[in-house]
């Protein structure tokens, strides 16, 4: 939280950058008028004036306070207003809310990595996390899927991943054309290459729903236990305050409790995904 | 006999049987080498073989009426193709074609299924490695066909 201030009141930011990601996915570089911090996982509410404001985890490294990432899929009014911006405009920030990921607990420990799509942003933000004190993680995989080869976003920081001892990133893509000749397939079938010790390894899981509830499947077939799989779970959160309700999930309130959650702490609600 | 290293033995099929079968599966296999773009299976063909994966991967692709090969997945070392060649009709699902330099054994189907036939204990694990392979195929194209259901 940023102590002292109203939680309603958003944190004016200017549009500094915009960068196109693929055909429907842009960031948005943020430059906010005060310090503004989060931890990894977090999520913050985006609020274009007379528009809305939509929930989005941040994409850029929790170190740097200063300016900050948010990687925006165009999926509904809000985010496409937003996907008209120019940049130079003025936009509020609420937050950061929620719980993200418990990287203390992943000390020591193969960390696995499974994204899909615009799922990738938080996860970006997560990999900055690692990066920065990667001597405490055994090794770090990332598993990356995209429908296709153009809607791959963030393609520079694969060979720049790649070049750092112990991480190691492998994509794939749902269907190929003439430019991909890696490997083809929805992203669970890169688990079947790596190689990883299943008892000290934990997995981060972040995606569209679909891939989201298809992954923790096969992630359970591969014999991981339900408190070593996170989730970053979406769910309609509103007011980021537990107060309003809206994303509630089993007994819990994703804006509060989640969006990161263990997959054994979520598994016996009804409609997860 | 093929000269077999530690790698192959390693390897996810082989590792699915004891020393005993898997001295018999290199002596009944067939080294086969596949040039980069290089067809190893039409599709629809006829199948007499069932093959490992031994070094390098395969694309298996479908033919779709007006949109020519779409691909739909990437075989590795350790894992089959062509399991269809061990069931009736025995025609091939798929076309797979090499991505890079690849090596595979085939084992003639006619041999396998005999061999199944006469040593139940071979059979059960060569069914249950099948299965699994197919179980994870299975999976993996109900996670495609909702992606595609749900766009």
């Amino acid at each position: 939280m940023n102590n002292g201030f109203n939680p309603y009141d958003p944190v004016r930011a200017r549009l500094i950058d915009i960068i196109d990601e693929s055909p429907n996915i842009k960031t948005f570089r943020l430059e906010p008028e005060r310090e503004f911090s989060f931890k990894t996982g977090e999520f913050i509410q985006l609020t274009l004036d007379g528009i809305g404001e939509s929930p989005f985890t941040p994409s850029s490294s929790p170190y740097v306070n200063d300016r900050l990432d948010v990687t925006i899929m165009k999926a509904g009014y809000v985010t496409e207003k937003i996907h008209q911006l120019k940049g130079g405009e003025i936009l509020g920030i609420r937050g950061p809310f929620g719980r993200g990921y418990p990287v203390e607990k992943f000390y020591g420990k193969e960390v696995i990595i499974l994204g899909g799509g615009c799922g990738l942003a938080p996860i970006r933000s997560l990999l900055f996390e690692l990066l920065e004190q990667k001597e405490k993680y055994k090794k770090v995989t990332l598993c990356y899927g995209s429908k296709t080869p153009t809607d791959c976003i963030y393609k520079p920081m694969f060979c720049d991943l790649n070049k750092v001892e112990n991480f190691q990133c492998y994509r794939s893509v749902d269907v190929a054309d003439d430019t991909w000749d890696g490997h083809v397939g929805v992203v669970t079938t890169l688990l079947d290459q790596i190689n990883f010790r299943l008892e000290n390894a934990v997995v981060v899981v972040c995606g569209p729903p679909v891939m989201m509830k298809f992954g923790t499947l096969k992630l359970l077939q591969i014999g991981f236990d339900p408190k070593d799989i996170y989730l970053s779970m979406e769910k309609n959160m509103s007011c980021g305050y537990g107060k309003c309700g809206h994303c509630m999930l089993g007994d819990t309130l994703v804006c509060k409790d989640g969006p990161v959650y263990t997959y054994d702490e979520v598994k016996n609600y009804d409609h997860i995904w | 006999m093929l000269t077999i290293n530690k790698e192959i033995r390693e390897l996810k099929f082989f590792m699915e049987f004891d020393e005993k079968y898997q001295h018999s599966l290199f002596e009944l296999g067939e080294i086969k080498e596949f040039a980069v773009k290089e067809i190893i299976i039409k599709e629809t063909q006829e199948l007499h073989d069932l093959f490992v994966i031994l070094e390098g991967h395969a694309t298996l692709g479908i033919t779709v009426p007006d949109k020519g090969r779409i691909n739909v997945g990437t075989i590795y070392p350790g894992q089959i193709i062509s399991w269809s060649a061990l069931f009736k009709p025995y025609i091939s699902t798929a076309v797979v074609t090499a991505d890079v330099p690849t090596r595979a054994m085939a084992f003639n189907a006619k041999k396998i299924q005999a061999w199944m036939e006469r040593e139940p204990e071979f059979g059960y694990r060569l069914m249950r490695f099948i299965s699994e392979t197919l179980s994870q195929r299975l999976h993996d194209t109900r996670f495609q066909l909702v992606n595609i259901v749900t766009i």
